[in-house]
């Protein structure tokens, strides 16, 4: 006290110091937030967190924050009466004016964020005294996923050892185990019940080495139901495609798969490149795939207008699932240059076998998604010189999973980030010679995230021999409008049950072409919905059949453990081949991995009637 | 005070504190005093006792009781040596100085030390630091007056203030912090045997016979007797006759016996006072007066600001305004006088005055409500003064003088081995007769106690909370002891408020040659446990 | 100097000044709560919130330094739905005890309630904690009662920035803060010196000097003396000799509190002598209300009229001063009373009495 206290290297709390592991596990607490909770209980803890955080100096904080949480708990309790919503709104908002720093004034502007985004959700409680339809916690990783994969099951049996078994209990939902394997984007870990002890099981991982320990081609898939003699066409053999022609022949119906390409595998093929998913072991899942029924292949035979007209009247059903094939190009002077090429057009030639050769060229790639690092690692492999990635904004912010972006830095891709192309150099024979970008600084955030304006810097050059335009995907949609099936922002309508919008009656719709460009397995579950509702549509009711179950479950081990990732061949050397650049999982990290799983198909909400997420 | 409170809280960089404890006896200029250490002000402490203060001073000089004149005469030898004076202020400002500076040669840092039982280093850093700063203010309170060498001491700090040129700027000065609420007024308005009101001399015949026309009396021209002289002379017959305006002396004066023979001995002696007090108990008359809630006036503080008092509620019935019975027994003595308010009593002081010229109650209630007015306050347009010697010293130049170090009138000797010093604590006021009557003062400090050092206490058997017997060749109390090392060995402090053993039956009535205060910091004592 | 808009009108404010400065400066009255000039500014109570042209959200006003051109507005609908809220938000943060201050009224109410007349605040309906705090009272002068207590942290001020004292502290934590006032069981052993200005500075009395509670007990009045409310009397306190300014409350012709005021030398600041021991004696039952004059029969003193005495004090000391002259006559005035009584009392003497034998107890 007074003026002569003496400095101290001990902090003013000797708790802070240890208060280190509580943050942590509040954090990760914040991660696992479940899918399903309701979103007015998770403001409310919002707010209490907010509450907690106050020093307790300014009333609109100190005494607001509580009061404001007290009200919404009443809220959550369906015991508010109706001025309640008007009464916090009002004090949220005399909370965010009047706050003094971020604790008070960001805890009220989340709160009045989460009163507009969640209308529906504070009006029901407060209107009809519950939750709206569909709240409700169930399974994480199998909510998550989109076509709602048993992942805990499939766990247990690699536990076990039951590859095969494994491998059928992801086809019960997915006819993709391989490909999932590989290239999946896993939603199903993001909120994985694990990250509450230490982080999301690998589930992935351990999906790949089921499948390197049973290839799909090698596991016989569930009998078919009885023949119906009904057939449905399918436009498109991609994952969706394929998908739903998986399903429907389980179901028995006859399906005929229209391919404009020489072969089956839609971008998994002529999109993802092969370092990352293997063609042989995408022929496994394919092969899987064609046992399944009874499923006529025409490849090579693209669907034109007239041609889509006569499927509509000779097949009882139609999928269109012909994805997004076109890519974006960008209008800038110079885009016409020899050199410049669009990303899928590469990818899509070296999908039948025609390799590129950059020997010796500067390679630039336009955009920040993983169809960028696609070609960035392609053109590496292609023997290109330099390689560099252009990108209008900063690293963190690509669209590209962080370890693709890792992975090409690692294997020599130069990132130039907040770079915003401006103009392709040509030289007088009309080649391309170099890149002119416009630096970007970073700005305020739009629309969730910081958003890049020209900065005060002069243009830079970027010498290059080839541009390689990766800024998206465009839908084919023309044929298909011309049947009278309408379009929004270029992508053909459909219902939420995939049953187009307008047009012959029959036609259904999904994957890339309704969603726009999207992950694999969003596609493969368009397909799976698809199927089910084209086989409502042609008015049966068919259960797909299984014949797998998932383990009894052990005990949950709490000890926590570190996750098992999945390693990649050096840099140096995996950048010379086209070869598989991923190395799976050992036995040892398999059950240990395994092991982890928290079983929540058995212990909490998914014992409960409404706990799972399946169609089977 | 040279300065005011503001302007030593705000602009002093360092501030000598001597002989004072604020904290307790100065409250909120004790508060001030901590709100400019945390500005950043530098604080030098002075005092034997290790005060609340000194906690908070960056060097606390423990000099031995009865040293100031030691220990202000080295610090002028260290500043001129240390070549801290201001060279230009001495020049134009001051005479005297040669003299003066072969005056404090001896007082070599050494020899100062020595006698005063501080470190050398100490010591010259105090000089650095005093003689460095822009802006030094000395404040100092009775542990440099009470003294038989209290004028000495007063003088040799001056001697400090000049050589560095601290006098009439912000921030520096000469600051005796007054003790009680009016005692500058009192000063101020001619309650002494030489002065008239103003400080205006009794022999001088031009002064008198203005007084004399203005009261239309003839008035004595020989000079008076200090009030502390005064007890001698009753003893001896000469005083036969004493008027007591509200002061309690056998509480409050040195050696109690004394006071009362000499009480004892008056042939009249009237009292007026709120309460029966110890003194008022003697008395053939006592009159009942009315306190300062009780009527219209004005105080002056230490600052020399003057500020209202004013009535908030009617005096006890039977009781009288003081000024009326004054007024009576003027009347009844055959010098006639109306009555007057207090508001007209301060217009004739105004033009009897000259520094308090331009002061009267309706400026006091007006203009200067919040600020009062300091004087010199020569007419009725001044603003006051609230720094004094600005551009000259009263007009002349500032003398330096030449005190010498004369050791105190009693020194402790093998039968009264201990230095004794008294003082104030914080919750209560000299004798106590307002401060005892508010019922919690006296919960929290209610009884007289002695604190000595632990290292003495040791020696005696004496533990911290034992009721002990103190004893001076004048007289014995019983009182307890407070062991610690607020005080250094063989040196000891007692409050004097206190009833039960209080203080002045021990203290020792010597006093100083020129201001006639006696030495209240040092008497020798003795110390015994009571079995 | 800068050049500001205050609803409209140009007013030049200070360099550095605070929009509440500046406002007070030109008589434009915005509430405050937790503000205390010289004490506290932590801006915690959002009273102050003003509009400020081109700022999206309001801004304290004590808190907030001018800047050139700055356009301000110091009310709307707004501003008084959010500073009434902030009030509401005050009074149901503890029981019943602190939300009934809202409904208090007259010249003793507390600033809290005064405040919430003013804006139209009312007992908030749905208070629901109770008052079950203990309130903490060892020191024999100050009390601190948790239930009433706001954390405005103006005590905190008055403790720490003005008197320095450093011994009262908020314990900031969280929604559950409170003061650590240093009146509990262990008050001695604390750096507290009871001066009260903490208690000075609180806004609903949970800070309180313990004789203000004890003056609500019934006190008998003297006759024909009737305050309707407490007045305040401006004086100088009456101890040593720093000169402080305080305001005596006076209650039906008794003298039932002292403040500190805006004095040159105490800035509002007082001691604990000047708070609490400079009234109580003034009507202690112990005055002396006749004269008293020693008889020669018993010896003792016994009363008189004031002409008897004063006719014993003028004879006597007549016979001394016609018969042994003015010197063997002395007068001893007070160092306590006033300039007016000690200029007549030395008049007197040297008039009357004949005497230059005066002096003060100025050396005791």
């Amino acid at each position: 006290m007074g003026t002569l206290t003496l400095f101290s290297i001990r902090p003013r709390s000797a708790a802070d110091a240890r208060l280190g592991s509580t943050v942590d596990r509040f954090a990760r607490r914040v991660e696992a937030l479940p899918p399903g909770i309701c979103p007015v209980a998770a403001q409310a803890a919002l707010l209490r967190a907010g509450a907690a955080q106050t020093c307790g100096k300014c009333v609109p904080c100190r005494d607001g924050l509580p009061r404001l949480a007290a009200e919404v708990d009443e809220i959550v309790a369906c015991t508010a009466d109706a001025g309640a919503l008007e009464r916090c709104r009002a004090l949220a908002e005399m909370i965010r004016d009047t706050s003094d720093c971020a604790i008070g004034y960001e805890a009220a502007a989340a709160f009045l964020e989460g009163l507009d985004q969640f209308t529906d959700e504070f009006s029901a409680h407060i209107d009809q005294h519950r939750c709206t339809e569909g709240i409700g916690q169930s399974v994480p990783c199998e909510t998550l996923c989109p076509a709602h994969v048993n992942a805990p099951g499939y766990i247990a049996l690699v536990a076990e050892g039951k590859y095969a078994d494994a491998v059928n209990m992801v086809r019960k939902d997915n006819p993709f185990p391989t490909a999932c394997a590989f290239v999946c984007e896993h939603p199903c870990e993001e909120r994985c019940r694990r990250i509450l002890l230490d982080a999301p099981i690998n589930i992935r991982g351990i999906k790949r080495f089921a499948v390197d320990n049973a290839p799909a081609d090698t596991v016989a898939t569930p009998p078919r139901s009885v023949d119906t003699a009904r057939t449905v066409a399918i436009i498109g053999g991609g994952p969706s495609g394929l998908t739903c022609a998986y399903f429907c022949a389980l179901m028995g119906h006859r399906v005929t798969v229209f391919e404009a390409r020489a072969q089956l595998g839609g971008m998994m093929r002529y999109g993802i490149p092969a370092y990352r998913f293997p063609r042989e072991r995408l022929d496994e899942d394919i092969r899987g795939i064609l046992e399944a029924g009874t499923i006529t292949i025409r490849c090579g035979e693209e669907v034109d207008a007239v041609r889509m007209r006569e499927i509509a009247d000779t097949y009882h059903a139609v999928y269109v699932a012909i994805g997004a094939q076109k890519g974006k190009t960008l209008d800038m002077p110079g885009a016409d240059a020899e050199g410049v090429m669009s990303a899928v057009d590469m990818l899509g030639r070296i999908g039948d076998g025609d390799y590129p050769d950059f020997t010796g060229k500067d390679v630039a790639v336009v955009g920040g998604g993983n169809v960028a690092m696609d070609c960035a690692r392609t053109a590496v492999r292609a023997g290109a010189k330099t390689v560099s990635v252009a990108y209008r904004r900063r690293k963190e912010d690509m669209t590209a999973l962080p370890t693709e972006v890792e992975a090409a830095i690692a294997e020599g891709v130069e990132m130039m980030v907040l770079q915003a192309p401006s103009s392709i150099e040509v030289d007088d024979e009309g080649r391309c010679r170099a890149l002119i970008c416009q630096p970007q600084h970073i700005g305020p955030v739009k629309r969730g995230r910081p958003a890049p304006v020209a900065a005060d810097k002069p243009p830079v050059r970027m010498p290059a021999d080839v541009v390689l335009i990766a800024v998206g995907q465009d839908i084919d949609a023309a044929p298909f409008e011309a049947c009278g099936m309408t379009t929004t922002w270029g992508r053909l309508d459909a219902d939420d049950r995939l049953h187009a919008a307008s047009g012959p009656r029959n036609v259904f719709v999904g994957g890339d072409c309704q969603t726009g460009p999207a992950t694999v397995i969003k596609a493969i579950a368009a397909g799976k919905v698809a199927a089910r509702n084209i086989d409502a549509f042609l008015g049966y009711n068919h259960k797909v059949a299984c014949e797998v179950e998932a383990p009894a479950p052990h005990a949950n081990d709490r000890t926590p453990y570190g996750r098992v990732e999945l390693i990649e061949r050096p840099a140096r050397e995996r950048r010379a081949d086209f070869e598989d650049v991923e190395l799976g999982m050992s036995l040892e990290e398999a059950r240990q991995e395994c092991g982890r799983c928290l079983r929540c198909d058995h212990f909490g909400a998914g014992a409960t009637e409404r706990g799972r997420q399946q169609y089977a | 005070m040279t300065n005011s409170i503001d302007d030593i809280v705000e602009h002093a960089d360092v501030i000598m504190l001597v002989g004072s404890n604020p904290e307790e006896a100065h409250p909120v200029i004790g508060m001030r005093i901590r709100q400019a250490v945390e500005r950043g002000c530098r604080l030098i402490v002075v005092d034997p006792r290790r005060i609340g203060l000194a906690s908070k001073a960056d060097i606390h000089l423990r000099v031995r009781p009865g040293t100031n004149v030691a220990f202000a005469n080295g610090m002028v030898n260290l500043l001129i040596s240390l070549g801290l004076a201001d060279d230009e202020f001495v020049r134009e400002r001051t005479e005297g100085f040669r003299i003066m500076q072969a005056q404090v040669e001896e007082f070599t840092a050494d020899y100062v030390a020595r006698t005063c039982g501080i470190a050398v280093q100490d010591l010259v850093s105090a000089a650095k630091m005093y003689g460095t700063a822009r802006h030094a203010a000395i404040l100092y309170c009775l542990g440099v007056t009470e003294h038989t060498t209290g004028t000495d001491g007063v003088m040799a700090l001056s001697n400090i203030a000049m050589v560095t040129g601290n006098l009439g700027k912000p921030g520096s000065g000469m600051n005796p912090l007054r003790g009680q609420n009016n005692v500058q007024g009192a000063c101020d308005m001619g309650a002494g045997p030489d002065d008239y009101p103003g400080y205006q001399k009794v022999w001088d015949p031009k002064v008198r016979a203005k007084f004399e026309q203005t009261w239309g009396v003839e008035l004595p021209d020989w000079a008076g007797t200090k009030a502390t002289e005064c007890f001698p002379a009753m003893l001896e017959g000469k005083i036969k006759g004493l008027y007591l305006f509200g002061e309690d002396p056998v509480r409050t004066d040195p050696d109690t016996s004394h006071v009362l023979k000499s009480l004892a001995a008056l042939d009249f002696f009237v009292v007026q006072d709120l309460f029966l007090t110890e003194t008022a108990k003697l008395a053939d008359v006592v009159l009942p007066g009315r306190c300062y809630a009780e009527k219209e006036g004005t105080f002056t503080n230490t600052e020399r600001r003057v500020q209202r008092v004013r009535k908030a509620v009617e005096g006890p019935e039977g009781s009288r305004l003081d000024t009326e019975i004054f007024t009576e027994v003027m009347n009844r003595m055959g010098y006639v006088q109306p009555k007057l308010s207090g508001a007209e009593l301060m217009d004739e002081i105004a033009t009897l005055t000259p520094t308090y010229g331009g002061i009267s109650h309706a400026r006091l209630d007006g203009e200067a409500f919040d600020r009062g007015l300091q004087w010199p306050c020569t007419d009725a347009h001044h603003p006051g003064t609230p720094i004094m010697h600005i551009s000259s010293f009263s007009g002349s130049v500032g003398a330096f003088s030449t005190p010498d170090f004369i050791r105190s009138a009693e020194l402790p000797d093998d039968e009264y081995p201990f230095v004794l010093m008294t003082g104030r604590v914080l919750y209560q006021y000299n004798a106590c007769a307002m401060t005892g009557r508010t019922p919690g003062t006296s919960e929290i400090a209610g009884d007289s106690f002695i604190e000595i050092n632990t290292c003495d206490a040791g020696a005696l058997g004496i533990t911290d909370g034992e009721r002990i017997r103190v004893s001076s060749r004048r007289g014995t109390v019983e009182t307890t002891a407070r062991v610690s090392s607020k005080t250094n060995p063989g040196e000891t402090w007692m409050p004097f408020h206190f009833q039960d053993g209080n203080a002045n039956w021990l203290t020792h009535a010597a006093l100083d040659r020129v201001s006639k205060a006696p030495e209240y910091k040092v008497c020798a004592i003795k110390i015994e446990k009571l079995q | 100097m800068h050049n500001i808009a205050i609803n409209g009108e140009p007013v030049i404010a200070r360099e550095g000044a605070t929009i509440l400065e500046a406002a007070r400066k030109v008589g434009v009255r915005i509430p405050t709560l937790c503000f205390l000039k010289e004490r506290s500014g932590v801006a915690s109570c959002r009273v102050c919130v003003v509009e400020v042209e081109g700022e999206p959200y309001p801004v304290p006003a004590c808190a907030t330094p001018v800047r050139d051109g700055m356009e301000i507005t110091t009310d709307s609908p707004k501003l008084a739905a959010y500073r009434k809220m902030a009030l509401e938000l005050i009074l149901s943060s503890k029981g019943a005890a602190l939300a009934s201050l809202a409904c208090e009224e007259g010249a003793e109410a507390t600033e809290l309630s005064k405040l919430c007349c003013e804006l139209g605040v009312q007992v908030p309906a749905d208070v629901d904690g109770t008052d079950a705090l203990p309130v903490v009272e060892g020191n024999p002068f100050l009390s601190y009662d948790p239930n009433l207590c706001i954390e405005c942290q103006r005590c905190v001020g008055a403790c720490n920035a003005a008197a320095r004292n450093h011994s009262l502290q908020s314990r900031m934590r969280g929604s559950h803060v409170l003061i650590d006032a240093p009146f509990g069981a262990d008050w001695r052993a604390t750096d507290c010196e009871s001066c009260g200005n903490c208690a000075q500075a609180c806004p609903t009395g949970a800070l309180s000097l313990k004789s203000r509670r004890r003056s609500e007990a019934p006190v008998e009045t003297p006759a024909g003396v009737q305050d309707a409310e407490a007045r305040f009397v401006r004086t100088t306190c009456p101890h040593c000799g720093v000169g402080c300014q305080l305001e005596l409350e006076v209650r039906d012709g008794r003298i039932v509190g002292a403040r500190g005021a805006q004095g040159a030398s105490n800035r509002s600041l007082l001691c604990v002598k000047g708070r609490s021991a400079s009234y109580d004696f003034v009507s202690s039952p112990d005055r002396l209300t006749s004269p008293l004059v020693r008889s020669p029969e018993t010896g003792e003193l016994e009363p008189a009229t004031w002409d008897e005495a004063l006719d014993v004090v003028a004879s006597r000391f007549t016979a001394l001063r016609d018969e042994c002259g003015g010197e063997s006559i002395a007068a001893f005035a007070c160092s306590r009373s006033t300039n007016e009584d000690v200029y007549l009392f030395q008049k007197m003497a040297r008039t009357a009495l004949r005497s230059n034998n005066i002096d003060s107890c100025a050396r005791v």
